[in-house]
C-alpha cells in the first residue's frame, strides 16, 4: 500500500523512498522508538534504532566480528566513546548501511561512520543497533509520518 | 619566563596571577594547587607558559599564535634523600588540548582545535586531538580535523585512515539486493520475540529459522545472497 505522503515527497524530490518502521523495539514496549530495517553491506538485514541524539551508528559487535563482515576502513581511537553514560573502547568502520524503500520509490545506500564497541570476553553489547546523527542522518533528508509508521528518506 | 599553573577552569586560567618560577620545599596538599605548593607524590601537572611579553588577562581564542602557548611537564616525587623534580619543557598545545577535554570544556577545546596550525604540527597530535574530540562526542569537529590531516599528512598511515573512516557520509540511490517477506518477519517478531530473551534470532519470511546464544551459531542458517537479506537478525534485548 503506497504511503499517504509518497507522491507528494517523493515527486516533490524531498525524498527518494519510504519504508515502514517500528515504533517499538522488542521487550521495550513502554519506549516508543523508531526501528528501522536496514541491510549492512548488502549482506546483513538487522534493525536500529534512530537515535538523533548518538553521532554515530552503532552496531552489535557480534554483528561485524561473527559474521565476518568487512568494512571499508577500520580506525582504533586511543580514547573511549561514551555511549548512555558508559564509556566504550572500539573502533570505527566504515560500512555500507541501505534503506529500503519498501512501500515507495528508491532505495538509498549510505557510506556511513559506524562504532563498534569492544567487550570482554563473555559480554554481550546491551543495547540495540542505532542509527546516528553525524555519521548517517545529517547527510540525508527524512521525515515521519507516525500515523502511517512511514519513513521517507533521499540524498540531499 | 612567568609560570601559570593550569586550572580546572579556563577562567581560572585566565585569570590567574603570574607567579614566579618557584620550586616548592614544602607540600600542602594535591589537586588545584598552585605550582609552588605541588604536594610531594604528586605524579604530574601541566604547566602553561606564556612569554613574558604577554600582559594582562587574555583568552586562548585571542592567542593569534598558539605555538607561543608552551606546555611544561613536571613531575615531583617524594624520595628517600627528599624532593626530587623532573621537568620537561615542550612546546605542545596538545596537551593544553588534552586538559581542557579532561575538564570537558568542549568550547575551549574546539577554539584550540581549530586555531592550531596543524601544519606545524606532527600527525599523532594530531590524531591524538581527534581521538579526544570522539570521547568528547564532537563529531563534527573529529570529522574536519581527519579531513584536515587527510590532506596534510598523505604518507602517514593513521591519519590516513582517520580520514578514510571519519569522513562525510556518502549517500547514493540505489537499488539494493530484493528482500523478501520483510513485513512477515517483523510481525513474528513483535509476536514471539519475547519468547527468545537474551538470544539472537534469524527470521526469514514470517518463520523462525534458529535462535542461539551466539550470532556465529546462526551464521549457516542465515545464507548468502537473497536468503541473507532476506533474513532478520536481531538479538532479543
Amino acid at each position: 500500500m503506497m504511503a499517504r505522503f509518497a507522491q507528494l515527497l517523493i515527486s516533490g524530490h524531498f525524498a527518494s523512498g519510504v519504508t515502514r518502521y517500528e515504533d517499538h523495539y522488542s521487550r521495550q514496549e513502554q519506549f516508543a522508538r523508531i526501528v528501522l530495517t536496514v541491510t549492512v553491506e548488502r549482506y546483513l538485514t538487522v534493525r536500529a534504532v534512530v537515535d538523533t541524539g548518538a553521532p554515530w551508528c552503532i552496531l552489535a559487535p557480534e554483528t561485524v566480528e561473527q559474521l565476518g563482515i568487512m568494512p571499508r576502513a577500520t580506525y582504533a581511537p586511543d580514547e573511549r566513546l561514551t555511549i548512555r553514560g558508559i564509556s566504550y573502547g572500539g573502533r570505527l568502520l566504515r560500512m555500507k548501511i541501505g534503506l529500503r524503500a519498501e512501500q515507495e520509490g528508491e532505495d538509498c545506500e549510505i557510506e556511513a561512520t559506524v562504532f563498534v564497541p569492544a567487550l570482554p570476553p563473555g559480554d554481550t553489547w546491551p543495547h540495540p543497533n542505532f542509527i546516528g546523527l553525524d555519521g548517517f542522518l545529517n547527510r540525508i533528508r527524512f521525515a515521519v509520518d507516525p500515523r502511517e509508521n512511514a519513513f521517507y528518506f533521499g540524498p540531499i | 619566563m612567568n609560570t601559570v599553573p593550569t586550572a580546572d577552569t579556563i577562567t581560572q586560567l585566565l585569570g590567574a596571577e603570574m607567579r614566579p618560577d618557584v620550586v616548592p620545599e614544602d607540600s600542602t596538599g594535591r589537586g588545584r594547587t598552585l605550582l609552588p605548593d605541588v604536594w610531594p607524590g604528586t605524579s604530574s601537572r601541566v604547566v602553561v607558559v606564556w612569554p613574558r611579553s604577554a600582559e594582562g588577562p587574555r583568552t586562548f581564542t585571542e592567542v593569534g599564535d598558539l605555538s607561543a602557548a608552551t606546555s611544561t611537564w613536571w613531575n615531583h616525587t617524594l624520595t628517600e634523600d627528599g624532593h626530587q623534580t623532573n621537568i620537561a619543557a615542550t612546546n605542545t598545545p596538545v596537551m593544553v588540548l588534552e586538559e581542557s577535554a579532561r575538564m570537558g570544556d568542549r568550547r575551549t577545546f574546539a577554539a584550540l582545535a581549530r586555531a592550531i596550525d596543524w601544519s606545524t604540527r606532527r600527525p599523532d597530535e594530531l590524531t591524538a586531538t581527534i581521538d579526544l574530540a570522539l570521547s568528547l562526542e564532537m563529531a563534527t569537529l573529529a570529522i574536519d580535523l581527519a579531513q584536515l590531516g587527510g590532506r596534510l599528512f598523505p604518507d602517514h598511515e593513521r591519519v590516513q585512515r582517520a580520514a578514510q573512516v571519519l569522513a562525510p557520509p556518502v549517500v547514493r540511490v540505489v537499488r539494493l539486493p530484493r528482500a523478501r517477506g520483510l513485513d512477515a518477519s517483523r510481525k513474528w517478531l513483535r509476536e514471539h520475540a519475547s519468547q527468545y530473551r537474551g538470544q539472537w534470532v534469524a527470521v526469514r519470511e514470517g518463520q523462525l529459522l534458529g535462535a542461539a546464544e551466539s550470532l556465529g551459531e546462526l551464521k549457516a542458517v542465515i545464507g548468502e545472497g537473497e536468503d541473507a537479506v532476506s533474513t532478520i537478525v536481531t538479538r532479543v534485548l
